[in-house]
């Protein structure tokens, strides 16, 4: 674009504004020329400051000076929330854009579009993080559900196998009873030789506190061996499953103890069950 | 302008920035009668000119940080700044339209240039006002009214054509040469006139 055409074009921009296809041209030149460009644009800007001077100075009412001193002191106060009456009284409409290219002279413009630019940022700011955090939260909760679900497969599980092995055809079952100190404890060790495993079931049995525990023994020879450790329930027999039943298969004595958790390489503590005869 | 030089707008400006309202006294005591005056020139009513330039002076005192001296002068600032403000107005209700038709039966414009006494105190921006009015002088006086008509009163050069039925070339060539006016008492040696009739 010529330069004649380029400052035609920054005048009738500062003087009325552009529109359609000549606003495009010179925005895409204001572009183009820089820095060189915006001096030019300035430059006019001056100009137009110098047409001003012509006009017929006129003395505003006093009024006015006051309301806008009052404006300004309740601005200027130094409160920590906006006062009301640091609002103009009347109306202010924004400083029209006038169709501006990005130009230096148009900070007003730029600013408030910039505020409102962040203004609508930090609210789409919060409405993502807002949605994220229900999103985070519902996809815990569908975790949290496959977790129980998986947890109840297992359960169910395992009641499957401990089934099969109270129901087993060729099985056989050791009953265990409660010493002196826990007479009306009582146990059964159902043994299923088919699948080699074994499940103890163990009836009223006091819960523990958390550092002791319930240890199963097979003695054999006067050698106590540990066969592992289980804990009581308030809601049904505590349960430990053998996946061998050798140990229990030439025992002499099958016998559970109560020990220091995690338990004992042998006995130590109170004999609560012990196998008959 | 009364009473001021561009280095005391510019600085008085600054002290707004910094929330100062003695700044802002001053400043308004120094520039309300000039744009007091344009306001009332463009809007050709005192009442809208004074709602107006409530707005233009709020404006200032809440954008002074904006306002950066190396990129223009304080008053050409302003100036923008309530010429917007008074185009807005003219063109958000039906004023504009008996604006227009009140500048379109004038039988003649109004002489440009303020013939209010110019303060002594302000040597720098006297001295442009003097100088703006002498250039002014040496326009035809169609090229005073298209100038007249597109900074008072806003007009496209279009509706300039449209409205004095001048064919558009001529009016761009008439406001290009007040602008080369102008711009020469900005830069002495430039102040050729660019061409137009």
């Amino acid at each position: 674009m010529a330069a004649d055409r380029f400052q035609e074009l920054c005048e009738a921009f500062l003087l009325s504004g552009l529109e359609g296809e000549e606003l495009s041209a010179f925005q895409e030149e204001l572009d183009r020329r820089g820095r060189e460009g915006e001096l030019a644009l300035e430059r006019t800007m001056e100009a137009l400051g110098l047409l001003a001077l012509t006009a017929r100075q006129e003395t505003p009412p006093p009024a006015l000076r006051e309301r806008l001193m009052a404006e300004i002191r309740a601005d200027a106060a130094p409160v920590s929330t906006p006062s009301p009456r640091a609002e103009p009284s009347k109306p202010v409409t924004p400083l029209r854009p006038r169709e501006s290219p990005v130009a230096s002279w148009v900070w007003p413009s730029l600013m408030a579009a910039a505020v409102a630019a962040t203004v609508l940022l930090g609210v789409w700011n919060l409405n993502l993080r807002s949605e994220l955090t229900d999103r985070t939260a519902a996809l815990d909760a569908a975790r949290q559900e496959v977790a129980a679900v998986e947890n109840l497969r297992g359960e169910l599980a395992a009641l499957r196998q401990d089934l099969g092995t109270i129901v087993a055809p060729a099985g056989s079952i050791i009953t265990m009873a409660g010493t002196d100190t826990r007479p009306d404890a009582r146990a059964r060790i159902y043994v299923d030789p088919e699948t080699g495993r074994a499940l103890v079931l163990a009836f009223e049995l006091p819960v523990l506190a958390a550092e002791s525990i319930y240890q199963l023994w097979a003695i054999r020879d006067g050698q106590p061996v540990s066969l592992g450790t289980f804990a009581a329930r308030d809601d049904g027999p505590a349960r430990l499953a053998l996946d061998s039943l050798d140990p229990v298969a030439g025992a002499d004595l099958l016998a559970v103890t109560i020990e220091p958790a995690p338990g004992q390489p042998a006995p130590t503590g109170e004999m609560v069950l012990v196998s008959g005869d | 302008m009364s009473q001021a030089s561009p280095e005391m707008l510019a600085s008085w400006i600054q002290g707004m920035a910094a929330r100062d309202e003695r700044a802002f006294a001053e400043l308004y005591d120094a520039t309300s009668a000039t744009v007091f005056g344009l306001l009332v020139r463009q809007l050709r009513d005192r009442a809208r000119a004074e709602d107006v330039a409530q707005d233009v002076y709020l404006q200032l005192w809440r954008n002074a940080k904006s306002f950066d001296p190396n990129r223009g002068s304080a008053w050409s600032w302003i100036v923008v700044m309530a010429r917007s403000r008074a185009i807005d107005a003219l063109r958000s209700d039906r004023s504009y339209g008996s604006a227009l038709s009140d500048l379109e039966t004038r039988p003649t414009a109004q002489p440009m240039g303020s013939r209010a006494p110019l303060p002594d105190r302000s040597a720098d921006l006297a001295e442009q006002r003097s100088l703006v009015e002498q250039a002014m002088e040496s326009l035809t006086e169609p090229q005073r009214e298209t100038i007249q008509a597109a900074f008072f009163e806003g007009w496209s050069h279009r509706e300039i054509a449209e409205r004095t039925g001048v064919p558009l070339g001529t009016v761009k060539g008439r406001i290009r040469s007040a602008f080369g006016i102008l711009e020469g008492i900005l830069s002495p040696g430039l102040g050729e006139p660019r061409g137009g009739t």
